[in-house]
């Protein structure tokens, strides 16, 4: 059963570069299909298979660090600080100015990054930093909402586009500058899988067998951070991924996170690949953002595991 | 064997524990006495360095706060409340995961598996497990982590009077080789099994004395400011 799930999964992700509102492109490609699959599908599969993939683990990693089942990658306050910066790059290229949107984000992020750094280090109650997290989101929304009121009409169709996440890129530029700090992101975090699976049965137990609770706290929170950081700058605040997919990991996997953790990728990227491969088919004429689709799947399953519990 | 000198531990201006000195020889029992808030989990968290501390700290006679984290987990290890390994994981992988940095023992971990009956308990999640199979887990992942000192705080939670008596039987037979120090309000369990017994009162040393002449002086009424029956039943100190 699992393993017919895997595999299901695995001719998902190998069919869905084939798959547009169109139909099947067929294996025999021409040159107009070749270049609309190479440019246009390949890429965008091979980015939400990236970016699921990530957004699950790094959500399986938050919901044992923070030691709540609801954490997920945006728990602390990244995506709101990413959408605050990109409304005031607006704001700024409205009225403008020149704006580089991500020296933006960075300006906004840094301080954020630096914050929680120092939180860890001080050993501060990690339910103070979700409700920094918390307090950081509806700060941003607040600041936003305000902003939207003296944005131009475009502006903020661009803005609330961006908020609901999506992967349409052209051509494998971006995508070159989000392998490498995934591929290295990932392979820190699961370096540490095995202090994860001792952190997640029980802080004293790990650290009585000789896990460094602090480094592995610090290194994690970092890492995770600047790849939600890229991905969300990247691709806007895809929801959901991070919440469910570790929830459904657990169940049918089991609860070993360095067991179970690729695992946990493999169905994070394929859920976002399919949600995707929905988002560019359900509509003939438009492209709806990614993120609706995970969140109208994610919320019934979210609903039906609160309400299990 | 284990050397404690002037060890104090101070949170947010609250002095915890003040100036403790004491030392400990192998292949002892030792059992720590004291009112609430004395000091004793305190005591033995600062061993196991789980919480920042003052004060010298030696294992064979090598300063303890040199060792990485890797072979402190050799030298101690700690085990606290059950509450702690509140894990979804089943409990044959936590005892695996109890053994941590280190190969597999097979002979010993069926030894532990037999000693603590755990062998029905195994392929179940330990959450759903009742605190007192959860406690013979948290027990039993102490064991396996296989070092030379076992501190242990309050192991007789959760446990009925059977396994009680079996806990008795494991530290006098199978752990006569190890340095334990455990913390117990179970007086007459700690009675039974230990060679001395360490008394702390208001986060300073109050006592530390053979178990046989802390009966025999009746020491344990000053220590709780209460008076005790001291009875001997066939051989066996009881206060009631």
């Amino acid at each position: 059963m699992k393993l017919t799930g895997l595999i299901t999964c695995f001719l998902l992700i190998l069919i869905a570069p084939f798959l547009g509102h169109d139909g099947f492109l067929g294996l025999d490609l021409g040159q107009e299909e070749l270049f609309v699959f190479n440019n246009l599908r390949l890429p965008r599969v091979l980015l939400a298979f990236l970016v699921g993939g990530t957004l699950s683990v790094i959500g399986w990693m938050f919901q044992i660090v923070f030691k709540n089942s609801l954490a997920t990658p945006y728990t602390m306050g990244i995506s709101s600080i990413a959408a605050l910066a990109m409304a005031v790059s607006e704001l700024l290229l409205e009225n403008s100015m020149v704006a580089n949107k991500d020296i933006v984000f960075i300006i906004f992020y840094l301080p954020i990054l630096i914050l929680l750094v120092i939180g860890f280090k001080k050993n501060i109650g990690r339910d103070r930093l979700l409700l920094f997290g918390v307090c950081l989101g509806i700060f941003s929304s607040s600041a936003i909402v305000f902003i939207q009121s003296v944005l131009g009409n475009e502006s903020v169709t661009k803005l609330v586009r961006w908020m609901m996440g999506g992967l349409e890129i052209v051509g494998f530029s971006d995508f070159k500058v989000l392998l490498p700090i995934i591929v290295i992101g990932l392979l820190t975090i699961l370096s540490l899988k095995k202090e994860l699976t001792m952190i997640s049965i029980g802080e004293e137990f790990a650290a009585s067998r000789g896990v460094d609770l602090k480094r592995s706290f610090i290194t994690l929170i970092i890492v995770s951070n600047i790849l939600v950081a890229s991905i969300v700058w990247f691709c806007g605040p895809i929801g959901f991924v991070g919440l469910i997919i570790p929830h459904l990991t657990k169940k049918v996997f089991g609860q070993d996170f360095s067991k179970n953790a690729s695992i946990c990728f493999f169905i994070g990227a394929t859920f976002l690949v399919v949600c995707d491969l929905l988002s560019r088919t359900i509509s003939a004429d438009q492209i709806i953002p990614v993120g609706a689709i995970t969140a109208c799947l994610g919320a019934p399953v979210l609903v039906y595991h609160l309400l299990r519990k | 064997m284990l050397k404690i000198e002037n060890l104090s531990v101070q949170i947010s201006n609250k002095i915890l524990l003040n100036d403790i000195s004491l030392s400990f020889d192998s292949d002892k029992v030792v059992g720590v006495l004291g009112p609430n808030g004395a000091g004793k989990s305190t005591l033995l968290k600062s061993l196991a360095q789980l919480i920042d501390s003052k004060g010298k700290l030696e294992i064979d006679n090598k300063n303890f706060r040199d060792f990485d984290l890797r072979k402190r987990s050799l030298c101690v290890s700690y085990c606290g409340s059950s509450d702690e390994i509140l894990s979804e994981m089943s409990a044959a992988d936590v005892l695996n995961y109890s053994r941590y940095g280190r190969d597999e023992d097979v002979a010993l971990k069926d030894r532990i598996i037999d000693i603590f009956d755990l062998s029905e308990l195994l392929e179940r999640s330990v959450n759903v497990l009742s605190g007192g199979e959860r406690q013979r887990l948290n027990l039993a992942c102490s064991l396996y982590q296989d070092s030379k000192v076992i501190l242990w705080d309050e192991p007789t939670n959760y446990l009925d009077p059977r396994h009680v008596d079996k806990l008795e039987e494991i530290i006098k037979n199978e752990l006569s080789h190890k340095l334990m120090i455990v913390v117990s309000h179970d007086i007459n369990f700690l009675l039974d099994i230990s060679d001395r017994i360490v008394s702390l009162k208001n986060s300073s040393l109050f006592n530390n004395q053979r178990t046989a002449e802390l009966f025999e002086e009746e020491s344990l009424d000053n220590l709780f400011d209460k008076n005790f029956l001291y009875l001997k039943q066939d051989s066996k100190m009881v206060v009631r």
